[in-house]
């Protein structure tokens, strides 16, 4: 469209004009013929539907009917299907938890925390010289694993152990946790249950 | 009405169907042509799935349904593109009337399909537009969010559009 004929198309329409149009407004009396024309074409083109567009409602009467009939099932088995899986995933949990220990049950967490380190010999030594072994006196001490084996070696008692730090510990700051590995005897972490008495694996045993 | 027709009510389904099908088949008309009574029937099953889920009043209802359709269209031009051998049927399609021939027919038996007729010589866009405003009797608002522009373009489209219609049929009242 050239510059010329939009300016003529401008003057034949003004916004104003157009706007009332589009609402369904139609045009005064007064306005050019192609304006009373133009307003006629759109009420018809507004006008309500025919016999011939109205012709296929009982056939899309029908097609409502089964495919609301179609979809009404199937959105059922879908809310079933969820609910059956939302029963297993949380069963499933529940059932895991409750049979498999967690893995962080048993886990200590040694903090260092005022509490002199142990000798790296004493620890680690396993001569029958070592002053960390002290074989022999598990028993008469009656801390390490003795004869008995039912005495659990509680590791807040156990140098390198820092009392009051582990979570949970009634016995902190109680006159055992003091005592040097010298007069103790008992074995360094990780030991227990290697000495005379043996077989008492059941004590807690610190994880790194 | 809606709600009726979303609980599965056939009569109001009915009801609803005869209230917005003209108007969903005009604007079928421009947009697809030929195809429309069949991009209608798509329509309606598309919207007779969803009609449970669909919240809204009339005029929501109409956005969506002529949302779907347009949406429907565009599947089938790209599906054309994409096959785009087409066959014409008869000669008829050939000889469809320019802008002034149905300008002339639209004022000479004054009727719907000549209306429309004469509305679909427009450029596509105009054309679009200006069957969402005054057949399905949206704003510019809704046009705007159908068609996917800003209301200052929409209004600019319709108004380019009335104004070559109107162009046309001065042509045609003054000879």
């Amino acid at each position: 469209m050239s510059i010329l004929s939009r300016l003529r198309a401008r003057r034949l329409l003004d916004a104003a004009r157009a706007e009332a149009l589009l609402a369904g407004l139609g045009v005064p009396a007064q306005a050019p013929a192609g304006q009373q024309a133009l307003a006629r074409v759109l009420e018809a083109a507004a006008a309500p539907g025919s016999e011939k567009e109205l012709a296929g409602q009982v056939a899309a009467a029908a097609a409502f009917v089964q495919v609301t009939s179609e979809v009404k099932p199937r959105r059922a088995a879908r809310r079933a299907l969820a609910a059956v899986v939302c029963a297993v995933v949380v069963g499933g949990t529940a059932v895991y938890a409750g049979v498999v220990a967690s893995p962080h049950h048993n886990k200590m967490v040694v903090v260092p925390f005022g509490v002199p380190a142990a000798h790296p010999h004493g620890l680690h030594s396993s001569g029958p010289g070592s002053p960390g072994r002290a074989v022999g006196q598990d028993s008469r001490d009656g801390w390490g694993p003795g004869r008995s084996g039912h005495r659990p070696v509680h590791p807040v008692t156990s140098p390198g152990f820092p009392v009051g730090k582990v979570p949970g510990n009634k016995q902190a700051g109680t006159g055992l946790q003091s005592r040097p590995q010298s007069e103790t005897g008992v074995p360094p972490p990780g030991r227990v249950g290697a000495g005379k008495g043996g077989g008492n694996d059941a004590g807690p045993r610190p994880l790194a | 009405m809606l709600r009726a027709a979303a609980c599965g009510d056939e009569s109001a389904f009915a009801r609803l169907w005869r209230d917005a099908h003209p108007r969903l088949l005009r604007y079928l008309y421009v947009l697809a042509g030929d195809a429309a009574e069949d991009v209608a029937g798509e329509v309606w099953l598309e919207v007779a799935r969803g009609l449970a889920q669909f919240r809204g009043g009339e005029q929501e209802f109409r956005c969506w349904l002529l949302t779907l359709a347009r949406r429907r269209v565009i599947d089938m031009r790209r599906y054309d593109a994409r096959h785009s051998v087409r066959l014409v049927a008869d000669t008829e399609e050939l000889d469809r009337p320019g802008g002034d021939d149905a300008a002339g027919a639209a004022l000479d038996n004054l009727s719907t399909e000549a209306a429309m007729a004469l509305i679909a010589t427009l450029p596509r866009e105009q054309a679009e537009v200006i069957v969402l405003r005054v057949v399905a009797g949206l704003d510019v608002g809704q046009v705007a969010r159908i068609v996917g522009k800003r209301p200052g373009a929409v209004r600019v489209a319709a108004h380019r559009g009335l104004r070559t219609l109107a162009a046309r049929l001065g042509q045609h009242v003054t000879r």
